[in-house]
């Protein structure tokens, strides 16, 4: 066990609820403060305890539609069979681990939220499960306008300030068993953020809150900085999203090369037309 | 697309057909209903065709074998068309079928000509008919104008192809004139140089060639005659010069010496025998003593003479005329003669030789004239004769047109009013327009899947880019889309039953008012 996942444990006995990080420009400076303290600690309660999950009001039938959210009682049936199939697939090469997904798009519009939310909604079908979707899109977050949330207070707010806690900006989405932490409050420049050591340390305590929890990173298209890049490496496998008839062999071969160092990379064809099938 | 399977590329081109599905069915409506109209506005075409008998096989006909040339049908369809085109036909035709009429200006009128001539189609037909085909709106009109046409040729024909054989009659005419006059000019010709050169006759130059070779036999034969003779002199006159005239005979003392030689022969030999006092050797030597006495004796008595200036007296019998000399001095005299005379015949030879040479050149210079005035002659002569054999051919000719007897024309059939129209009818604009109305909206549909450089097919991502696709995502419609597409998706069947409508209401009134 590392020293983090001592403190962790740690601070989670004692109860802690905040430390200030050392390291944030907002914050103040806490003298003698260590790497090991920063994170915030877990409510005992939740632990390892899903069906204790607070679910507040779920969105109704309509508004899923409405929202393009799949549920398992859509009229469609082939979405939702194909985002499980996907689900399988990734279950399959994980081997039984919990999952850390990227979603990122290959040009701004592409499909990645859409793609990256439902991903996270079939995976919280598994009764047994629960999702996370982690909201990247500072720059412009459309899942803000799609998911519930309990509070105005985002991942720029827990990144920023020290009075915020992990467990303020985990919201319920209206989903069942799905989570989500929405981007906050509008930024322009964000690749700071997430290389920033509060980032790293928050992923790696929400990689261990729940052992039968996925993560989906919903990260800004591969064309914005350099976001998505930093983003995968927190994450056991990179989902890029082409959407149909809207970019060229080129982007695709550029946004490809982005992650070339990474193991798993897959390609998620989106919004392809299927009025008409033929030959499956 | 190496790696797309034309199952995919058809999937997909379905696909974009109903993604574009409003695009492609105003198209399919514009170009349905855009043919349709052609078809209702293009006017329908009656083509009307009369045809005319060019009938050449008449009595006379084989009579003029080889002696008159019959025109060929060809030459008649291309009469026909000079005929139908011209300004009196085609004014006429087009005032008797009603196309001008009074009421229309002089630039109208000469419009709806033009656009007459251009409908007329002229054409030979096997090897004796003309068909004369035009193309109107109306069917009766067509059949009048073709009838008129056909009429108009009959009546123009005959006097057009007498026209025309009398024409080349003419021609030939004149050439023939040309020719004789140039014949004449070539004979005058002839005479004058016969005339200045009288020499110039056939054989002359045999007969000058012999004089020629006779005469230069001549010259070298006195040639070498004179070169003997002068040789012949030369040896007389050496001769000559090595005798005297006149023979001095021998003198005393030659005598005396000629004795004492004998003598002292005479003495040597006996003292061969005898020694010298014997008295043959002894009188011997007296003798020849004596006979030197005598040798001295004569000498002072010359001497003496000469000292004194008288001449010595020379025995008659010692001077003789030499005979010798007398001889050889008349054939020097001989000799002498014969050069002369034939130095003399040398130049006259001379002379002739190079008059009659002389009068070879110019018997070869007139012949060369000759030749040449002999062949315009007869180059000349030959062409008039064929001319006035042709000349001869075309005024039978002639006089067969004038006379009505060549070629006849006759309207073998004429043109009825035509029942169907012809080119593209309504019914093909109506099967191009529906035809045409999917197949290029989806034919553009195509070309933009072929021409977009946009990813439309899984397949090319793992194969270009090399990643693996985990997942192909359908587009997820809201129920407002869904409901929104259903609505416009009836719009579209509507607007296409529309279309079919028009085509099957239009099509059933052509068919009931009749095609």
């Amino acid at each position: 066990m590392s020293k983090i996942d001592e403190a962790l444990s740690k601070a989670a006995e004692s109860g802690a609820r905040s430390l200030v990080p050392s390291y944030m420009p907002s914050g103040s400076r806490e003298s003698g403060t260590s790497m090991t303290q920063i994170v915030a600690p877990i409510s005992s309660k939740r632990r390892g305890d899903i069906t204790l999950m607070l679910e507040p009001k779920q969105l109704t039938v309509s508004e899923l539609n409405k929202k393009r959210i799949v549920h398992p009682d859509m009229p469609d049936v082939r979405i939702v069979d194909s985002f499980r199939r996907l689900r399988t697939k990734l279950l399959q090469d994980a081997n039984g681990k919990n999952l850390t997904i990227m979603v990122t798009a290959v040009r701004a519009g592409g499909g990645a939220s859409f793609t990256a939310l439902n991903l996270a909604t079939v995976f919280s079908f598994d009764k047994a499960k629960t999702a996370l979707l982690l909201d990247c899109n500072m720059q412009s977050s459309s899942l803000r306008h799609i998911l519930r949330t309990s509070s105005e207070v985002g991942l720029t707010d827990y990144l920023e300030s020290d009075s915020v806690s992990l467990d303020e900006i985990i919201q319920p989405s209206g989903v069942p068993r799905l989570r989500w932490i929405p981007a906050g409050e509008q930024r322009e420049i964000t690749h700071e953020y997430y290389s920033s050591v509060k980032m790293q340390a928050m992923m790696k305590a929400l990689k261990e809150r729940y052992s039968d929890r996925y993560i989906i990173i919903d990260a800004p298209p591969v064309t914005q900085a350099a976001d998505a890049t930093i983003l995968a490496d927190f994450c056991d496998c990179v989902l890029l999203v082409v959407p149909y008839g809207k970019v060229t062999e080129r982007q695709i071969e550029a946004a490809a090369k982005l992650f070339e160092n990474h193991e798993r990379v897959g390609v998620v064809f989106n919004d392809s037309p299927d009025y008409i099938k033929m030959a499956g | 697309m190496t790696t797309v399977s034309p199952e995919q590329f058809l999937r997909v081109l379905a696909n974009e057909v109903v993604l574009h599905r409003a695009a492609v069915v105003w198209g399919f409506v514009i170009i349905s209903l855009g043919f349709l109209g052609a078809g209702l506005v293009i006017p329908k075409k009656y083509s009307a065709t009369a045809t005319i008998l060019v009938d050449s096989s008449n009595i006379i006909r084989p009579l003029t074998e080889g002696v008159a040339a019959p025109t060929d049908v060809r030459n008649y369809a291309r009469i026909a068309e000079e005929l139908i085109n011209s300004r009196k036909v085609i004014d006429d035709v087009a005032r008797d079928s009603g196309l001008t009429d009074e009421t229309q200006s002089a630039f109208e009128q000469e419009v709806i000509k033009e656009k007459l001539r251009e409908a007329i189609d002229v054409s030979s037909v096997g090897s004796n008919l003309i068909k004369i085909t035009y193309k109107d709106v109306i069917p009766e009109r067509a059949a009048n104008v073709v009838n008129g046409l056909a009429r108009m040729f009959v009546l123009e024909g005959a006097t057009f192809k007498d026209r025309e054989s009398r024409s080349a009659f003419e021609f030939i005419d004149k050439q023939v004139k040309e020719y004789h006059d140039k014949l004449v000019e070539a004979e005058r010709k002839l005479k004058e140089l016969r005339s200045n050169n009288l020499d110039a006759q056939p054989g002359s130059e045999a007969s000058i060639q012999a004089r020629i070779n006779d005469l230069q036999g001549r010259y070298e034969r006195t040639k070498l005659e004179l070169a003997e003779a002068k040789i012949r002199y030369q040896s007389v006159k050496r001769q000559l010069e090595g005798e005297s005239a006149v023979a001095v005979s021998l003198s005393r003392e030659g005598q005396y010496h000629n004795r004492i030689i004998a003598l002292q022969q005479e003495l040597d030999s006996l003292r061969l025998r005898y020694k010298d006092d014997h008295p043959d050797v002894v009188r011997t030597r007296h003798q020849i003593e004596d006979l030197q006495e005598a040798i001295r004796k004569e000498v002072e008595a010359r001497e003496a003479a000469k000292r004194s200036g008288r001449k010595m007296v020379i025995d008659n019998n010692e001077l003789i005329s030499n005979p010798l000399y007398q001889q050889l001095r008349s054939q020097l005299s001989a000799a002498e003669t014969q050069i002369e005379t034939l130095q003399t015949r040398l130049r006259e030879t001379k002379a002739l030789l190079a008059k009659e040479q002389d009068r070879g050149r110019r018997l070869h210079e007139s012949e060369a004239a000759l030749a040449e005035f002999t062949r315009d002659y007869e180059v000349n002569r030959d062409i008039y004769q064929q001319l006035l054999t042709r000349r001869e051919r075309a005024r039978v000719s002639m006089n067969l047109d004038v006379e009505g007897e060549g070629i006849n024309f006759r309207v073998h059939e004429s043109a009825t009013i035509p029942v169907k129209p012809v080119g593209l009818r309504f019914m093909h604009f109506m099967i191009a327009g529906l035809v045409l109305g999917i197949a290029i909206p989806i034919g553009l549909v195509y070309a933009k899947i072929q021409i977009d450089p946009r990813v439309r097919f899984p397949s090319l991502i793992s194969a270009r880019a090399g990643l693996p696709v985990v997942a192909e995502v359908p587009h997820l419609a809201t129920m407002e889309e869904l409901s929104r597409r259903r609505v416009g998706g009836r719009m579209m069947i509507i607007l296409v039953i529309i279309v079919l409508g028009v085509y099957g209401y239009i099509g059933w009134l052509k068919m009931t008012r009749g095609i």
